[in-house]
């Protein structure tokens, strides 16, 4: 054992550098205002600790001595009292609550821009795990703003009524302090076994709703299959399960509270009979006894609250954790000066939104496969789709393939700045929330001063390449309709050919297209691929269609046909139709 | 005034300035109308209340238990109050030892108690919400596709996930101790009351005072809490796509631009919250004054009372301390308002869903004699334009299909060829006419049995959570390996599946290996040969692939629709050519049919669109 913890001591130091924690940063961002709150919200609990001590000497002194001038000043300073309590409380109350609001927005702002920005690694990780990260374990982990000013001064209260107990009696304080010991033991042993039962009823639950949202997205697949009831009792198996650790945790969670009520009942007891021998020996007054008991009565509250800490504090730490590691997979730190609220709020894309208007000419594509130079829509055909997609790698800067535009070669590292000049439109069609002519203007140059009022010229322009003019007669408030997300209101091909029509819009000196119309019928294709060809050409335009669609390859001006890695014929469409790899890789 | 704080937000900006241009998010925001129903609080409360009484044997006794845990939390002031008299009568020590022995033991007995009635009350939730959360995937999964595509699936999908988790939190640890606190507060009050008739006036006065100020207080948060989850939801959905999107986002550079949706939202619904807690706030301020009240009351009445010699030290001592006992409970009561609002709203929102929407049932009882089909003047149409007409989507039809017959839908987008074939599928039902499938109405068929007579493979494709053994299993639970094999094996997906790491063991989906387009279409073509229905409708099934890809897809599907009624809706014509009958549709109506030859003999429409095809 000894001889094999310098090893493992060595081995857990090895990582250079220490990731910055999520807790650290939140309490470290709010460091002034907790240095603001913890003092004020000591000095609020205290005035409530104070009560049931005031309340025991003033039945003392007033009550029973019939003191009324006494009995009603200190009835007024009482309230007095509890009035500024409360109002420190609220101050301080309104106070971390901005700042958790503060944390969430900024934690979860930072993920999504961390997510998105195309410099951060690539994470394999299911959408909705990055999801609740950036929702719920953000939400949790901020909540330690929450915790603070609420433990902090509430165990200094518990420890200042002990020490007002041992003031008033050694023994009394002294039993105090024991109960509180033996409560800390109790959560202490309690607290893993209950973030054990916890995790794992929340785990079955999570996956419970995970089989839920599952079968909702294949919905239309179930129901074509008609296999509901089967679906269905999937479903009632995971949540069968899911309640059998939630009942589990709830026997858990009913012992643990019964554990601490019985902890302070105990302390109750035992301050009720160690006061009350000691006033009839006379060594307390009957106001004292009765402010003891009182004070007491609080602090068993105060510590039946305080049992549940623990468990909050596991709950929070294994979110700050999760939203830490989110953040060191994609690369990023929770204190990247990159990701802070001002910088994504404010930044806009670097194309810009505004201002920007038709680019010119940017020397065309090249490949070490092909090139495509200004005023030309040339096609690439590949006989093996892997082949398309190095070329789709390359250019889209995935991959250092080689690739130019212009002089300046598509890097991982230099593609963005390549953006204003490239659009390299996905195969996988994406649609975001939108109306139609938002969808239209992605990345449309500017039209004139105002979108609302200008004519639609241009997006006419951009659904005729697209084949897509009789979306707007379909669409019930033409350009002003709105697709949702995804484009969940669409057909595949209405999709498809808004994803064109977006592309086509952009208007980018080169245009890479994939596969742009495999999920429109034969006539439409045919009509695409003449209005698309005529919209790119133009001299400062450099247009590169990556398909096997015989109308495409027809219109382009010239075909580059791709074999085994290796051009394997060049040349108009009509005149490879001669040559029988090529006729048979594009026959359908 | 001055600049904005560096760890803060301008807590006090408007929402339309923080929305700024961002109009996805303002429309999204202005959605009020969710098209899922909620249920409104008196629908909510008889549900609930009908949940329990199934439950009542459990309710009662859990009822039972609370109360006496509360009731035993309620004589302990009391006993402190003797001991108190115990001692100003200068009693025994003896005295003091019984007292504080029997405060023990009613402690103890509190202790168990409330830990059975924490454990029966979790636990009577937790069976009443899992129950809730089935009956809301049971109306989910017949909710019809057209709703779906109307509302988007979002709404749905927050109610099965969302609503469900936030409703468990609740039960976990909020409703336990919320209504263990709410009898507490009751019967302390009650114990009060009990002490001297003074007191039972001055609860009297107090308690009218906590129910206005509860109701002023949600009354106001309500509409705040409601706006917060349409920004939450938004929020989400914005994130959602944005990751599912990324390709797309970074094509186009519009990084920032979907960032700063989120942000917007975000912002949103942190400011709406931050509302919330400023109400919370008053509501403290406020509630102080029925307490002092209550302070003053004590002390002034236990003045008059000890001094008039009407009651002991012990009864005032008593009254304290209920007083201290009670302000805890109130103010974690207060403080657990905001989830329990938040527990309701999804509540509500669950409930909506089970109540209105009806669980499918059989319309009847006739059942398909064999695998034909007949449409009798069938026609659809979608809501109505801005004059009032219907916009029509398939014109009166009638259609005779021969079981085993092979029928093609070609034509334009939009020519209402998804629309038949839903149709014929049984998925849609048409706005007028009548579908047969082998003799039995589908307006009056056995659903299962229909279901199990039909099925539809659109290019949705979706690969299910889990193995693959799973996903192929929900065709055919009881299917062996060997079956599975022969199946993939049809499809032409059996080598790439014995190149998967643990081959059908392999987990896929969302959270397993990622499947391509091309194989989650061969697993969905896997998944009808196995549900091995009579009728078969493939809607562009092998659509939106590479040539290659779709080559090996038309393969499959001709495969498996072999010895089926089978309806192909083609966007390649090689699929069309090979179709007994071909029927051509515009505008909604077919406009040609015959086999493939004689359509191109005649020289109309499809003519045109082969010789398109075939360059």
């Amino acid at each position: 054992m000894l001889d094999s913890s310098p090893a493992a001591a060595a081995a857990t130091s090895s990582p250079a550098r220490p990731v910055p924690g999520v807790l650290r940063s939140i309490v470290r961002t709010h460091r002034r205002t907790l240095a603001l709150i913890l003092p004020l919200a000591t000095v609020s609990e205290g005035v409530e600790m104070l009560m049931p001590i005031v309340l025991g000497l003033l039945i003392d002194h007033g009550i029973l001595a019939g003191d009324l001038r006494l009995t009603v000043l200190g009835a007024a300073g009482l309230i007095l009292l509890r009035v500024l309590g409360v109002l420190l409380w609220v101050w301080t109350f309104l106070l971390s609550q901005k700042a958790v609001m503060y944390e969430r927005h900024r934690l979860r702002v930072g993920l999504t821009g961390a997510v998105l920005d195309p410099r951060s690694r690539t994470v394999r990780r299911p959408a909705g795990e990055v999801l609740s990260i950036a929702t719920s374990d953000a939400d949790k982990a901020s909540d330690v703003m929450d915790m603070i000013p609420w433990v902090v001064p509430s165990t200094l209260a518990v420890l200042g009524a002990t020490v007002y107990l041992a003031a008033m009696d050694l023994w009394l304080g002294l039993a105090m302090g024991l109960g509180i010991v033996v409560m800390v033991v109790v959560i202490r042993v309690i607290t893993p076994t209950l973030s054990a039962r916890y995790d794992d009823q929340q785990s079955q639950a999570a996956e419970a709703a995970a089989t839920a949202t599952d079968l909702v997205h294949g919905l239309r697949v179930l129901q074509g299959l008609g296999v509901q009831s089967r679906a269905r009792a999937t479903y009632r198996r995971r949540s069968r399960i899911a309640l059998d650790a939630a009942l589990v945790n709830a026997r858990y969670s009913g012992l643990s509270s019964g554990l601490t009520t019985l902890v302070t009942g105990t302390m109750l007891a035992a301050v009720v009979i160690l006061a009350s021998l000691r006033t009839l020996d006379g060594a307390l007054t009957l106001g004292v006894l009765i402010a003891v008991v009182g004070l007491a009565r609080y602090v068993m509250g105060m510590l039946q609250g305080l049992s549940g800490a623990p468990v909050w504090w596991a709950g929070m730490s294994t979110s700050a954790r999760r939203v830490r590691d989110l953040y060191t997979d994609l690369g990023r730190t929770v204190d990247d000066p990159e990701l802070t609220l001002d910088v994504l709020t404010t930044q806009r894309d670097e194309r810009g939104s505004r201002g920007t208007g038709r680019r010119g000419a940017a020397g065309g594509l090249h490949l070490p496969l092909l090139s495509v130079a200004d005023g030309e829509v040339v096609a690439l055909a590949c006989a093996d789709p892997a082949d398309a997609a190095d070329v789709i790698d390359a250019v889209s800067g995935r991959v250092d393939g080689g690739a130019r535009v212009g002089e300046v070669a598509i890097t991982p590292e230099d593609r963005l700045g390549l953006r204003a000049d490239l659009l390299v439109e996905p195969h996988v069609v994406d649609l975001f929330d939108g109306t139609l002519r938002e969808q239209l203007a992605t990345r449309a140059p500017e039209q004139g001063p105002s979108p609302e009022t200008g004519d639609d010229g241009w997006a006419d322009a951009a659904l005729h390449a697209a084949g897509a003019e009789d979306l707007l007669r379909i669409l019930p408030e033409g350009y002003d309709t709105r697709i949702l997300d995804r484009g969940a209101n669409l057909s595949g091909g209405q999709r498809q050919r808004i994803a064109l029509a977006r592309a086509v819009a952009a208007d980018a000196p080169v245009l890479v297209l994939h596969d742009p119309t495999t999920a429109v019928d034969a006539v439409t294709e045919q009509n695409i691929a003449e209005a698309l060809v005529a919209a790119r050409h133009r001299t400062d335009r450099a247009t590169l269609l990556v398909t096997r669609a015989p109308a495409l390859l027809q219109a382009a001006d010239r075909v580059v046909f791709v074999r085994d890695g290796r051009i394997t014929a060049e040349g108009e469409h009509t005149d490879l139709m001669g040559h029988e790899t090529y006729r048979e890789v594009v026959r359908r | 005034m001055s600049a904005p704080q560096k760890a803060g937000l301008d807590w006090d900006r408007p929402l339309e300035e923080v929305l700024g241009e961002d109009a996805t998010a303002r429309r999204q925001l202005a959605e009020h109308a969710q098209l899922l129903p909620i249920a409104g609080p008196g629908a909510s409360m008889r549900f609930m209340l009908a949940r329990l009484r199934e439950h009542w044997l459990s309710a009662t006794a859990t009822l039972l238990i609370t109360v006496g845990g509360a009731v035993a939390a309620a004589i302990l002031p009391r006993l402190i109050g003797s001991a108190v008299d115990v001692v100003a009568d200068g009693g025994s020590s003896a005295e003091v030892w019984s007292l504080g022995l029997r405060i023990l033991g009613v402690g103890v007995l509190q202790a168990v108690l409330m830990a059975a009635g924490w454990s029966m009350i979790s636990a009577l939730g937790q069976r009443i919400l899992a129950g809730m959360r089935e009956d809301v995937i049971d109306r989910a999964l017949d909710l019809p596709a057209q709703t779906m595509e109307r509302t988007g699936i979002g709404d749905a999908l927050s109610r099965v996930a969302d609503d469900v988790d936030v409703a468990a939190r609740a039960v976990n640890n909020l409703v336990p101790n919320l209504i263990q606190l709410g009898f507490l507060v009751l019967i302390t009050l009650g114990g009060m009351a009990m002490l001297s008739p003074w007191l039972l006036l001055m609860v009297m006065i107090i308690v009218p005072m906590y129910v206005l100020a509860a109701t002023w207080y949600l009354r106001r948060t309500g509409p705040i809490y409601r706006r917060e989850r349409i920004a939450m939801g938004a929020r989400a959905q914005g994130l959602l796509s944005a990751i599912h999107g990324i390709p797309t986002v970074h094509a186009y550079g519009i990084e920032r631009r979907e960032t700063r949706h989120v942000a917007v939202l975000s912002e949103t619904a942190a400011l709406l919250n931050m509302r919330v807690m400023h109400l919370v706030s008053r509501l403290v301020l406020g509630l102080n004054v029925p307490e002092n009240l209550a302070l003053a009351m004590v002390i002034g009445v236990g003045f008059v009372l000890v001094q008039t010699g009407a009651a002991p030290v012990g009864l005032v001592t008593a009254a304290a301390v209920y007083l201290v006992t009670l302000f805890w409970p109130m103010m974690a009561v207060i403080f657990n308002l905001d989830e329990v609002q938040s527990a309701l709203a999804s509540l509500a929102r669950m409930v909506g869903v089970i109540t209105s929407i009806d669980p499918a049932v059989s319309p009847g009882t006739e059942v398909p004699r064999d695998a034909s089909i007949r449409l009798e003047q069938v026609s659809h149409a979608y809501g109505e334009d801005e004059d009032g007409n219907e916009r029509i989507v398939l014109r009166p039809l009638d259609l005779e299909i021969a079981p085993g017959e092979t029928v093609s839908l070609v034509g334009a987008s939009g020519a209402g060829k998804s629309t038949l074939a839903a149709i014929m599928a049984g998925t849609l039902v048409p706005r007028h006419g009548r579908v047969l499938h082998g003799g039995a109405d589908l307006a009056s068929a056995d659903l299962e049995a229909v279901r199990r007579h039909a099925s539809i493979v659109s290019q949705d494709v979706h690969v299910f959570r889990g193995t693959l053994r799973e996903d192929l299993q929900l065709a055919a639970p009881d299917a062996s390996d060997e079956l599975l094999r022969v199946a993939l094996a049809r499809v032409e997906a059996l080598t790439w599946v014995d190149r998967l790491p643990q081959g059908l063991d392999t987990e896929v989906g969302e959270k397993g290996e990622r499947l391509t387009a091309e194989q989650s279409q061969q697993l969905a073509l896997a998944r009808v040969s196995l549900q091995d229905p009579a009728v078969l409708i493939l809607d562009e099934a092998t659509a939106d692939e590479g040539s290659s890809g779709a080559r090996v897809l038309e393969r499959a599907a001709l495969e498996v629709a072999r010895g089926r009624t089978t309806i192909i809706v083609a966007h390649r014509l090689s699929q069309a050519k090979v179709a007994d009958r071909i029927l051509v549709m515009a505008d909604g109506a077919v406009v040609e049919q015959g086999t493939h030859d004689e359509l191109v003999a005649r020289g109309g429409d499809y003519a045109r669109l082969w010789e398109a095809w075939a360059g």
